[in-house]
């Protein structure tokens, strides 16, 4: 089974106590806690902008930690589910902006492809990949939620605001791109 | 994560076998290390404003308040609302009431301004000197210095606003002449209080000192540093007379000699941590700095020999060489000749790259009838038969060549081709860099290579560290 990236425990009520009163090991605590998970979500969904990841992982801590205070502990949401919804919405606001000029680092003075890259295009994770970046955020961010990040269809629903059956379609959709990425190494 | 799920996917919607199989080959790296430095050097600094509105529009009065002047001026205004306010630059110790709760014992050369509020909440300001203060209970009453802030609640306790000589500064090691260190010592003698900066607050109780550099957090030292004079009138401020205090000497502290060395151990301690500090700040600094992917922070290369992890850039070896393309000539400013040199280095860079590829995947295969071969099909080849191992093995030695952790392997003909073949790939941009270098210069060779972050390949990896 895979590994899902958010199966340690939630930071303990103690710890999340004092970083929401600012406390800066505490915040330190949250930060190293969530930033795998983070990263991977962000990985994912900017699986196409991948020099936008470094930046968006930290723009989405810098939120985290400005807000932490506002965090409701008894509310609906986990910590991780709300650090993964920040996240989420930080890294669709990023793709539906124009791609940046300076994000095409690997093609400026290319002219051929590199052998890591034609290695990689022979793999199902290469295709996988190409399927993905091809895929609407919506659909991109709701299969990474599900897959990756254990969250359910209601979670997920609510991150994204919309119905539940939305974000069945989504995922649905999401499954027909994964399963064309297997079809291509066939 | 949760276990009360209440919409989680039906059996029906569960990925079958195959499509795990390619979300589990969506593989992702390893976050970048520092992130939590970054985050917490980057989000807004924390304002201490619980005290902002007490004594606010005091901050207005301070300037009409501290007019120079070098005889002293005691204000004391006794009011029924008990609002005050006044200032007092002295020449000798001398004694003021702040308003109808506390009074001050101002040591010589000390100065200090208060407002106190209708309902007997007081501000003061202390610029300089060594002021003994005993506050009845009551509401507010804080004393600031500067952006330190000492907050009581009934008791006596002292601040001392000092600065310590730039030669004695040198002479504990600073080596910085120009390190002057304005230190502000809070001692209590009664009761609680809170001594804080924008670095941080600690709380004293009765017999505790805590020293404040600017720039750094309080922090408590040896307790009972000043002295603490007697004051005859002390539980009433009415009647607080100018007479000369009583100055009883504190455990501990028993000579004015004494009392200088453990004021000297104080300041050289002041002085050890602000240097401490800037230290840290320039790593920092260092660590925050935008760095290029072929030129990692000295953090960084040590995160990954941690990991045994290496990261480099080459030029593709695909069938034809990289060419600097005519949009990014104008952005390079590169004139067509430099052009043709740059074209020319990175294909030699690229037929060197693709050389070393077929002679280690000879070494390694046996096989030396590589002209139809792919390079990249023969560097996947060379790592499918290279042990785990000895792939572990190899990144662990050039990752901690990197860090600095042990010196250049010196005998190349003693290494496994695979080494051998990493530490070639590993290499090339930079020697790519060099060679352009040595044509068109340094400074241009480093802004080709930075332009896009570095040359058109780049990795990052690692195969974890030997067991």
């Amino acid at each position: 089974m895979r590994e899902v990236e958010t199966t340690a425990p939630e930071l303990d009520d103690v710890t999340l106590a004092r970083a929401r009163r600012g406390d800066p090991a505490a915040l330190r605590a949250l930060v190293e806690r969530y930033r795998g998970a983070a990263a991977a979500l962000l990985y994912r969904m900017l699986v196409d902008r991948p020099s936008e990841v470094d930046d968006a992982l930290q723009e989405t801590f810098v939120r985290v930690v400005g807000a932490i205070g506002r965090f409701e502990p008894k509310g609906a949401a986990k910590l991780s589910t709300w650090i993964l919804t920040i996240a989420t919405r930080i890294a669709i606001d990023r793709l539906r902006r124009p791609r940046p000029k300076e994000a095409d680092v690997l093609r400026l003075v290319d002219t051929a492809p590199s052998p890591e890259a034609l290695v990689a295009a022979r793999t199902l994770r290469a295709r996988v990949e190409a399927q993905m970046a091809q895929l609407a955020p919506d659909a991109r961010a709701a299969l990474v939620l599900r897959a990756y990040h254990d969250l359910d269809y209601e979670e997920i629903a609510r991150i994204q605001a919309v119905e539940v059956g939305t974000v069945k379609s989504r995922i649905a959709r999401a499954r027909a791109a994964l399963r064309a990425a297997l079809e291509d190494t066939r | 994560m949760s276990d009360d799920r209440k919409d989680g996917p039906s059996s029906d919607d569960a990925f079958d076998a195959e499509e795990r199989r390619a979300l589990d080959a969506w593989t992702v790296p390893d976050a970048q290390p520092g992130l939590a430095d970054r985050v917490l050097a980057a989000r807004a600094p924390v304002v201490e404003d619980e005290e902002e509105d007490e004594g606010g529009g005091w901050r207005k009065k301070r300037g009409v308040a501290l007019v120079a002047g070098a005889a002293a001026v005691l204000a004391v205004v006794f009011l029924t609302d008990q609002s005050a306010t006044g200032d007092v630059e002295t020449t000798a110790r001398q004694t003021v009431a702040i308003g109808s709760r506390a009074i001050a014992v101002a040591e010589a050369d000390s100065a200090i301004a208060w407002n106190v509020g209708r309902r007997g909440d007081a501000v003061i300001d202390q610029v300089r000197g060594n002021v003994f203060y005993r506050v009845e209970k009551g509401g507010l009453f804080l004393v600031r210095v500067g952006d330190v802030k000492v907050r009581v609640v009934g008791t006596s306790f002292r601040v001392e606003v000092s600065k310590m000589n730039s030669k004695k500064a040198m002479a504990l090691g600073a080596g910085a002449g120009a390190l002057v260190a304005a230190t502000v010592t809070v001692t209590v003698y009664e009761g609680r209080v809170v001594s804080a900066s924008p670095n941080g607050k600690v709380t004293l109780e009765a017999g505790e000192a805590a020293v404040v550099v600017d720039g750094l957090a309080p922090t408590k030292v040896r307790p009972a540093l000043s002295s603490r004079p007697t004051v005859g009138a002390a539980t009433s401020p009415r009647g607080a007379t100018e007479a000369e205090p009583v100055v009883e000497r504190t455990p501990g502290a028993s000579t004015p000699a004494e009392l200088a060395r453990l004021l000297a151990d104080t300041q050289a301690e002041n002085v050890a941590l602000r240097a401490k500090l800037e230290q840290k700040e320039a790593a920092l600094d260092e660590a925050n700095a935008p760095r290029k992917f072929f030129d990692p922070s000295p953090q960084s290369l040590q995160s990954m020999a941690d990991d045994c992890a290496i990261a480099w850039d080459t030029v593709s070896t695909g069938v034809t060489p990289p060419t600097v393309p005519d949009e990014a000539m104008a952005q390079l400013e590169l004139s067509e000749e430099e052009r043709e040199i740059v074209n020319a280095k990175m294909k030699e860079s690229h037929d060197a790259l693709k050389d070393d590829i077929r002679r280690a995947y000879t070494q390694v295969t046996g096989d030396s009838n590589t002209g139809s071969l792919a390079t990249e099909a023969m560097f996947a080849e060379i790592n499918d038969k290279t042990s785990l191992a000895e792939l572990r093995r190899i990144f662990m030695r050039l990752s901690h060549e990197r860090a600095g952790r042990s010196p250049p392997a010196a005998n190349d003909a003693a290494m496994t081709p695979a080494e051998q073949l990493y530490r070639a790939v590993t290499s090339s941009g930079d020697r790519l860099e060099a060679a352009i270098a040595e044509e068109i210069g340094p400074e241009q060779a480093r802004r080709i290579r930075g332009h896009r972050d570095g040359w058109n390949s780049k990795s990052r990896s690692s195969n974890g560290c030997p067991k």
